[in-house]
């Protein structure tokens, strides 16, 4: 009589040990507990960034002419704000500046009139192309003003923009 | 050589340094992109940025997603990923960065010597063990 009761006893530890292999198995192969628990990391920027924290980027594209780039807004330590050009090209013109515009307000290839109240000066460019640096004023309100404009006093058109978003 | 030659010169020379050093200060961002992810919500931006000698380094900001099992950071030869996408299946080639250090925060990872972003053009958070795409950055130059 306690033989077969063995048996079933036997059977029930194997069972057992089979379920928890293969709940082991699902475990690690879903990690559900992982829905609940974050990890959480916080590394500084790399060194190359120097002191240098990014606030705004964007991407030029071209209006009037080919222009292509990178527009990136960055703080500087002492709290100032510095525009960089990047991969930056452009058409070879006399007389163009770099402005900030409020990117709404751009037509394509439209003829743009700067006025005091849609546009803030940031200076004559330097280079059509090349990697170039921009001191900023120290009020531009870049929710209002989000768009980098290469503009071309001459020809009263905007050759190319980059709209900043976030960083 | 006179005195005013070499003064000029000197400037020039310094000048020349100074703008020189300019540039290598700023010129970092290689390339940037924002993620999206819509069946593991992701969040946040990735940016490759080049040190001294040349080294890349991909940066994640602002970033979260969903924690899971054995997730990787990849470059992927691709100009984007869908969610969910299996392109591995489909035989996209990648450059494993290695282990998502984490789901949430800043965080830093070495790019390969020689790794071509003309190439690999956007990064995934990939999910090894099921292989699925968690989300995806394009970066743009």
């Amino acid at each position: 009589m306690s033989e077969p009761a063995n048996r079933f006893s036997k059977r029930r530890v194997v069972l057992s040990v089979l379920a928890l292999v293969v709940a082991f198995g699902l475990w690690y192969a879903f990690r559900p507990e992982k829905l609940f628990v974050n990890k959480k990391v916080n590394e500084p920027a790399p060194a190359t960034l120097g002191q240098l924290t990014p606030l705004y980027t964007g991407s030029f594209h071209t209006d009037a002419r080919d222009t292509s780039g990178r527009a990136t807004v960055y703080r500087q330590p002492n709290g100032s704000r510095l525009l960089t050009l990047s991969n930056f090209s452009t058409a070879n013109e006399p007389g163009l500046t770099v402005i900030l515009v409020d990117g709404s307000s751009m037509g394509n290839g439209q003829p743009f009139t700067p006025a005091d109240s849609n546009h803030r000066d940031i200076g004559e460019i330097k280079a059509s192309q090349g990697e170039q640096n921009y001191a900023l004023p120290e009020d531009v309100d870049f929710n209002r003003f989000n768009t980098v404009a290469i503009y071309s006093a001459g020809l009263h058109t905007v050759f190319g923009t980059a709209k900043l978003d976030a960083f | 050589m006179n005195k005013k030659t070499l003064v000029g010169f000197s400037a020039a020379v310094v000048a020349l340094v100074g703008a020189v050093a300019l540039m290598a200060q700023t010129g970092k961002i290689v390339a940037t992109g924002t993620f999206h992810g819509a069946a593991h919500s992701t969040s946040g931006r990735a940016t490759v940025y080049s040190g001294d000698n040349g080294a890349l380094t991909l940066r994640l900001t602002n970033f979260k997603t969903s924690n899971g099992p054995n997730l990787h950071v990849l470059l992927i030869a691709a100009s984007d990923a869908e969610d969910n996408e299996d392109f591995l299946k489909k035989g996209v080639e990648r450059v494993d960065l290695g282990s998502l250090k984490g789901n949430e925060g800043d965080q830093n990872y070495d790019v390969p010597a020689g790794t071509d972003l003309e190439k690999y053009k956007a990064v995934s958070i990939f999910c090894e063990r099921f292989s699925v795409n968690f989300g995806a950055a394009p970066l743009a130059k």
